[in-house]
């Protein structure tokens, strides 16, 4: 039978290519165990402040971790340092409000302490509950935009840098251009201007389609978020050249989607993976796409500004240097002079 | 002074000898074929020559300079085996952009690429790259190799897969640039292309198994079909 002739050329095929075999094995498995690990992590549960309802502290310490403090401003500086997620002062309950789900148990610990405290006679006045971020009724969609912003960028620049230079090598061109005498930096230079111009122009586009027309709240400085994103893109841009000079097809280039790009997802602030086990933590650490959600968040949501997302561009600067180095190093191996 | 010399030069990938122990010279202004069967490291020899790869073992000189030089690649024109064009762009634009990188500017560079296409015959030719004949494609191919006036050309089977009649349109096109002067070194595996070379240098196995003018050859084993087939045993 033809069909069976077709079959085993592909089943030979497959097998003798070991990176798309362990591909279609393992990397199912290995999204899914990463999934399972990041959700299934204990909910945490919020840090709550607590600077005068003293009455209230045992039944609140059943709910949440309490914090005491013995001024709002106090608690205030608390939260600007992202210690706690909610404070009570007073007549109001002040919420964070960066990430839904934390926003959410707070305001869950608050209601449970209340109704703990009213069915046990103590009569306590029911605070007002404040955002300090963002609002009670944002959306899911608002709360992720920042981190979902970050990773589309990433990911498209990625795919379009990755390519455009694979096609270089199967075409032949890198290696005539490199038999020229230009020179590897300018060759790396040069390829990162050009498509820089076309990944400023998407950039802009993202941004302008999640800030203006999905009308996500921006509370921050328009031109740092380009900024931030633009150094998310540069990122992008250099991881591409660098791992399409390990891929031959561009079915090889997209097998690092799941293995390199898609974990990124879980660890860039989409989950909240502060109770998951230490090498979840070790391995966000490790990924660029973490310190860019931290830092778009941080402008996007916060309405912070340059000074206070440094550490987090700077790293991502360290991540770009260190991908341009080893493109450099790579090219070496194929021109030697 | 020879413009090519390898002295006990030796190529290998990992565990895998490529190319060992191959020493030879190649005189300025001449043309020398290449002859081998597919995988005989006729490739990696020349991308050596034009310091794509380091030896591993003994060492070339091309052009007075210990290989891979950088110094020497504005003096050298390479065509490789496949096209390597820029489909998108037409001719003119690849040819500019490869012209750039050798550095020509200006009038200089409009002026060289009127002069090649016009060699080349693509003189008229404004369509994108991508709906180029086969044929078209390789004659694009040589005119970059040649934008920029080298002295020493390396063509790595130039001929394969373009008609007859283009193929004696390359030939007389190697001979007359062979009478300004360019010195050439050209892979095949093609008989009747070894006739037209000054020099033939037969590979197998890695290693040269002959190397004569053709006549000489002949004389030595009959035809060049002789030599080829015991080459390739």
């Amino acid at each position: 039978m033809d069909a069976v002739t077709v079959a085993r050329r592909v089943v030979k095929q497959v097998v003798k290519d070991r990176r798309t075999l362990a591909l279609l094995l393992f990397a199912p498995l290995f999204i899914l165990f990463i999934l399972y690990t990041v959700i299934t992590s204990p909910a945490s549960r919020p840090v709550v402040g607590l600077v005068d309802q003293q009455q209230a502290y045992d039944v609140l310490a059943r709910e949440a971790e309490v914090v005491r403090y013995d001024s709002r401003k106090q608690a205030e500086r608390a939260m600007d340092e992202e210690k706690i997620d909610a404070y009570w002062a007073g007549e109001t309950f002040v919420v964070e409000g960066t990430s839904r789900s934390r926003s959410k148990l707070s305001e869950a610990a608050l209601s449970k302490t209340l109704a703990v405290m009213g069915a046990g006679g103590m009569r306590i006045e029911a605070p007002d509950i404040e955002y300090l971020y963002s609002s009670g009724d944002a959306t899911l969609f608002d709360t992720l935009a920042p981190a979902l912003m970050g990773f589309f960028i990433f990911f498209f620049v990625f795919i379009i840098a990755g390519i455009s230079f694979l096609r270089e090598r199967s075409t032949g061109t890198l290696e005539r251009t490199l038999a020229t005498p230009l020179a590897l930096r300018d060759l790396v230079a040069g390829y990162f201007i050009g498509f820089f111009l076309f990944v400023s122009v998407q950039t802009v586009l993202i941004q302008w389609f999640i800030v203006n027309v999905l009308d996500v709240p921006q509370n921050g400085d328009y031109l740092l978020l380009l900024f931030v994103n633009l150094l998310i893109a540069t990122v992008a841009l250099t991881l591409g050249l660098f791992l399409s000079s390990f891929a031959r097809t561009e079915f090889q280039l997209f097998q690092f989607i799941p293995a390199l790009i898609l974990p990124q997802v879980f660890f860039s602030g989409i989950f909240d993976i502060s109770e998951a086990p230490r090498w979840v933590e070790l391995l966000s650490s490790a990924l660029p796409l973490t310190y860019a959600a931290r830092a778009l968040v941080d402008v996007m949501i916060r309405g912070r500004g340059f000074m206070d997302i440094t550490f987090e561009l700077l790293i991502l600067s360290g991540y770009a240097i260190a991908f341009v180095i080893l493109n450099l190093v790579l090219l070496r191996k194929e021109r030697p002079s | 002074m020879a413009i090519i010399e390898a002295v006990d030069y030796g190529q290998s990938y990992g565990k895998y000898e490529v190319l060992r122990q191959l020493s030879f010279s190649v005189d300025p202004g001449t043309i020398t074929g290449l002859l081998g069967a597919s995988g005989s490291g006729k490739t990696t020899l020349v991308k050596a020559m034009i310091g794509m790869l380091r030896p591993t073992r003994g060492e070339i000189s091309v052009l007075g300079k210990r290989m891979p030089n950088l110094k020497t690649a504005p003096r050298i024109g390479y065509m490789a085996q496949n096209d390597a064009l820029y489909d998108e762009l037409s001719a003119r634009e690849n040819l500019s952009y490869f012209g750039r990188l050798y550095h020509l500017r200006g009038d200089r560079l409009e002026r060289r690429m009127d002069q090649v296409l016009a060699f080349v015959g693509l003189s008229e030719a404004k369509m994108p790259v991508k709906l180029f004949s086969g044929g078209m494609r390789r004659r694009l191919s040589l005119a970059i190799a040649l934008v920029h006036e080298p002295e020493l050309l390396f063509l790595d089977e130039p001929t394969v897969g373009i008609d007859p009649v283009l193929k004696e349109t390359f030939w007389t096109e190697f001979a007359e640039l062979k009478t300004k002067g360019v010195t050439l070194f050209v892979t095949t595996h093609v008989m009747d292309e070894a006739m037209r070379c000054d020099r033939l240098l037969m590979l197998r196995n890695g290693e040269i198994v002959a190397d004569g003018t053709p006549q000489e050859l002949i004389a030595a084993n009959g035809t060049l079909d002789a030599v080829f087939l015991k080459g390739a045993k």
